[in-house]
Parts: structure tokens; sequence; C-alpha cells
């Protein structure tokens, strides 16, 4: 399921992949991977993204049908 | 018995660590940092390679038995351990899983190519003397520069795709 949200809180605050991936200490490919929906990230690596982005994780990583893609 | 071959070899080894050693203390100074995918990931290239030698050494146990091998055993089983090495480090490579985060993967590049140039001069230099470490040092020599070119490969692919999301 991808993480449409994740791409628009990075995109909100003028983020690369690159640079949210060296902010938040993993690789562009971990960042690139939790976009796409192809690899769940542990709770950690969730806190870590919303403290970067200054979101909750409700904001980012709660399930909704509405806004998230299969 | 061959006390020169033994000598040789452990003045070889000795020479290895404490050429690593050195390396890693003014080259490679910080801790090689992984993250979670990257250690998954690993994970996974690890059983790919454990099941391929598992597969190898049962296939070659069984044509062992069927045909005559003339051709001597060790670069054979050899040649098993080195491709298994290889499938592992390739599925890094291209999961990015291969070097850590906090390092410079060019430098690693770098050090590949210059290991690989080592084993093959290892290898002419031992043609005359020792026709089976001659074989596989070039093996060796093979699978490392086979790693390298795959790594330069998915780092222009990655640069790339890099360049193509800031433009987008």
């Amino acid at each position: 399921m991808k993480n449409l949200r994740l791409k628009a809180a990075r995109a909100a605050k003028d983020l690369s992949q690159q640079a949210l991936a060296e902010k938040v200490g993993v690789t562009r490919q971990t960042i690139n991977g939790i976009e796409k929906g192809d690899y769940n990230p542990t709770i950690k690596l969730c806190l870590s993204i919303c403290r970067t982005l200054d979101k909750t994780l409700d904001d980012l990583f709660w399930e909704d049908s509405h806004d998230s893609e299969e | 018995m061959n006390i020169a071959y033994g000598i040789g070899f452990i003045c070889g080894l000795i020479f290895v660590v404490a050429a690593a050693f050195i390396i890693r203390k003014l080259i490679f100074r910080k801790k090689a940092v992984y993250d979670e995918r990257q250690k998954i990931e690993q994970g996974k290239a690890c059983k790919a390679g454990f099941y391929f030698l598992l597969a190898y050494c049962l296939c070659f146990g069984f044509a062992d038995n069927i045909f005559d091998f003339r051709f001597t055993q060790l670069p054979i089983m050899f040649g098993g351990a080195l491709i298994s090495v290889m499938i592992y480090a390739v599925y890094c490579i291209w999961k990015e899983a291969y070097f850590p985060i906090n390092q410079s993967s060019i430098k690693w590049i770098v050090l590949l190519i210059a290991i690989g140039g080592i084993n093959i001069f290892v290898a002419v230099m031992n043609r005359s003397v020792n026709m089976e470490s001659s074989i596989i040092n070039g093996m060796c020599a093979a699978m490392i520069l086979i790693i390298s070119v795959i790594s330069l490969i998915k780092l222009l692919i990655v640069r790339r795709s890099c360049h193509e999301e800031s433009e987008t």
C-alpha cells in the first residue's frame, strides 16, 4: 500500500528522498520503499520520520482507506 | 609436507590482517552503520547464498560419482564458495544494502578494484609455480571485479534516478 501522505509531507517540506533519508539516518532506497509500500518500517523509524517532518504517526502512517492507494 | 608454502601462507595472512587494520583506521574511520531495511536484505542475501552453496555441493557430490573428474576438485569447490559470495554481494548491491550509510561507496569500489588487481597479479605470478593456486586467484579476481562493475552500474542508476527525481 503506497504511502502518499508521507510523500506529500516530504514535498511540503521541500525535501528530496535523499535529503529526508540523510536527516532520518537511513538510505534513500528505504524512504523510497516506504513511499511505494514495498517496505514496512519499524515504529522507531516511523517516529524518526514524523519528528523530521513535524507530523504525528496518525498523520503519516495510520491506515485510512480514503487516503492510501492500494 | 611443504613448509615453505605454509610459511608463505602465514606471512600472507599476517600481511592481509595488518593491511585490513590499517585501511580500517586510515580510510574507513567510522564504524559501518546499516539501516533496518539493509539488515533485512542482507539476511535474505545470506540465505540465498547459503542455499545456493548447499545445492552446489550436492550437485557436485552427485556429479563426482557419475563422471570421472580429471580436473582437480579444489578449484571446482572453491568456485562454488565464490559464486555463493557473489550471489550475496550482487543481491545486496542491487537492493542498496551492501555499502554502509555512513561510508563512501566510491572508496569501497576503488578498494575492491585494487584487490582484484592484486589477485590478477598473484595469479599470473603463480602460473609457472602452482597452477591450482593461480586458477583460484584468477577466480577470486573475476568475482571481485564483477562485484565492482555491478556496484558502479548500480551507483550510476541511483544517481540518475536521484537526478530525475530532483527535476520533477
